[in-house]
């Protein structure tokens, strides 16, 4: 009997928490209507394709290695449309030189700033400013900076062709999660989370700085 | 935190200052009147609902070292969102355990004694020191969350050096503790009634924990999506259904060797009639496999329902359910029936596990408030693991 006992105690707490939530109404997590997290990305099909002689480094940039020994260096598709439409507001000075690491681009989602890293060690020979202050479309087609570097750079460490790819479809699902984690307002998001929409360019305005802190952190670290 | 957040009443923080309260009078009690005076133990029933909870705390913190192994030894990181709370609730449970001891010794004062009188032929010996051992090792494995608090970087450093081992160590010391328990058992075949007793006990300890551990970090999830709500600012705390519904696969695969070493068990040692004998304990072993193995596997056995919450949710009661049932009928049900007595605990047996278990969930608030308990979501390894 006492193992009847001991159950039916265990059952009565749950189902008294259920009461009790029922009467602050809410909802029990386990009740809640579901919302479908893990069977779809959010991202275009067009983001997710990357063209064969570009690598990607996994802060966010592409490099496009030149015969002329000069390396292009822009900001991906994923960096370009994670926290809505990116614009380019700041790139590394021309003729400084720029370690690894050190940062490369600022970029702003509306009224909030990121800074990209650079993926190489080199020195900046050209910085392209027609995308300053211009809403990046097409990223593998904008390069923002020019770098002298040695191609022959350990190149393992970045992605390219089809690993890429499913390296850059699981950022899209784990962006998912980091949005659902820092929005104020889910349902800001959720309209173009769960419905098969585009990120809304208002997002970001929603993050707070710790929000766009921890993403730098998460997605734009090497 | 603020004060006022703490003072502010809510219904559980009311029913938990009144089970605290009373379980202290009670444990008072305990201490200055004796065993006999404040429970119903004696001497024909010497182990009652303490000892019963202790086998289920066990039980239940089996979770620690199963997420422990997958991430850390098998390199499965997708559960790694799950090792922090884990091993946090098997430190809790093994506390809770250790104080139910405590306060279960006719002389508490001598708890110390196994530590210097080694007696190497007793099963309890081997309990004790896994208990001891076990505990220093989640110690050792929670500790870098601690000292990542206080930004002790240095050693932090060191205990990753020697993480592997330790995890090796948790694993090696649970595999023999949550056996134990069950070889404790072998010594009384007389006593125990034959529905549960079998040479096999320590395996059908084993295997159970591993499914009722990982059920308990499955519902563990759901209090602490429900405790930790993102508009409190916890991140992290979401449901993870990917990672749940892969550590239900686990469940299933866990309870259905379980029930083919009973099944083995009964057929082979001829115990087939006794499930057609109409007595309490029949029913209460029909009640303990149906609730905690056959609905599981029925319903685990289907992708629809393991990648569903509620249904998730409603099974990894039931697995517990089961756990609960088994732990208590083994030691207490079983034993019971041999000795001709009827046991059931007194009052101040009742509210000071009560006062245990509540204890136990405000530590894991108080963890959870104060530490980075919950990590993201999915961190790089998982990312380069899938790809």
């Amino acid at each position: 009997m006492v193992a009847v006992f001991v159950l039916a105690v265990f059952l009565f707490i749950i189902a008294a928490d259920i009461i009790v939530l029922k009467f602050q109404g809410k909802k029990h997590p386990a009740f809640a209507t579901a919302i479908p997290q893990y069977g779809s990305s959010i991202h275009d099909e067009n983001d997710i394709s990357i063209p064969s002689d570009i690598i990607i480094s996994k802060g966010h940039t592409w490099i496009k290695f030149g015969r002329d020994g000069l390396a292009d260096i822009g900001i991906d598709a994923f960096g370009a449309a994670a926290l809505g439409k990116m614009s380019v507001v700041k790139c590394a000075d021309e003729g400084k030189e720029i370690k690894k690491g050190e940062i490369i681009f600022e970029g702003s989602y509306g009224d909030k700033t990121v800074k990209f890293l650079s993926p190489v060690n080199g020195f900046v020979k050209a910085v392209n400013s027609n995308i300053i202050g211009k809403k990046i479309s097409g990223p593998y087609e904008m390069w923002g900076i020019k770098l002298i570097t040695d191609s022959k750079e350990n190149k393992r460490q970045f992605l390219s062709g089809n690993e890429a790819q499913n390296w850059m479809k699981n950022e899209f699902i784990r962006l998912k999660s980091f949005i659902e984690n820092f929005t104020p307002d889910t349902g800001l998001a959720g309209v173009t989370m769960y419905d098969g929409g585009k990120l809304s360019d208002e997002l970001a305005s929603s993050f707070t700085a710790e929000a766009i802190a921890n993403f730098e952190k998460e997605f734009l670290s090497l | 935190m603020k004060i006022n957040e703490i003072l502010k009443p809510t219904f559980w923080k009311v029913v938990s200052v009144i089970i605290v309260t009373i379980g202290l009078v009670s444990t008072f009690y305990r201490f200055t009147r004796g065993l006999g005076a404040t429970t119903n133990l004696h001497d024909m029933a010497p182990w009652g609902l303490w000892i019963g909870f202790d086998f289920l705390g066990v039980g239940l913190a089996a979770a620690g070292f199963t997420i422990a192994a997958t991430v850390h030894i098998f390199h499965l990181h997708k559960y790694e969102p799950m090792v922090r709370p884990a091993i946090l609730t098997a430190f809790i449970g093994y506390s809770i355990v250790v104080c139910l001891l405590v306060v279960d010794l006719g002389r508490p004062e001598n708890f110390w004694h196994p530590l210097v009188m080694w007696n190497i032929h007793s099963v309890m010996f081997e309990i004790t020191w896994c208990l001891i051992c076990y505990t220093t090792v989640l110690i050792l494995e929670f500790a870098p969350v601690v000292l990542e608090k206080f930004n002790l970087t240095a050693p932090i450093k060191y205990l990753r050096i020697i993480s592997i081992p330790v995890v090796i160590a948790g694993v090696l010391f649970s595999t023999l503790h949550q056996s134990s328990f069950g070889s404790l058992y072998l010594i009384v075949p007389g006593k125990l009634h034959p529905l549960w007793y079998s040479s096999l006990l320590p395996v059908h300890f084993y295997i159970s924990c591993i499914a009722s551990g990982l059920s308990m970090i499955i519902f563990e999830s759901f209090l602490i999506a429900r405790a930790f709500p993102k508009d409190e600012g916890f991140h992290h705390t979401e449901l993870k259904m990917n990672i749940l519904s892969g550590a239900s696969f686990a469940v299933l695969v866990a309870l259905i060797a379980g029930f083919l070493l009973k099944s083995y068990d009964f057929i082979n040692n001829g115990k087939i009639s006794l499930l057609i004998k109409p007595s309490a304990e029949t029913y209460l072993f029909y009640l303990e496999i149906i609730t905690g193995t056959i609905v599981p596997i029925s319903l685990l056995s289907f992708k629809k329902f393991r990648e569903d919450k509620k249904w998730l949710y409603i099974i990894s009661i039931c697995v517990i359910s089961g756990l609960i049932l088994n732990r208590l009928n083994v030691s207490i049900t079983g034993l019971i029936a041999s000795s001709g007595v009827n046991y059931f605990p007194s009052f101040d047996e009742i509210s000071i596990t009560a006062m245990l278990v509540v204890l136990g969930v405000f530590a894991f608030r108080i963890v959870a408030k104060n530490f980075h308990l919950f990590e993201a979501a999915e961190s790089h390894e998982t990312v380069k693991e899938r790809i």
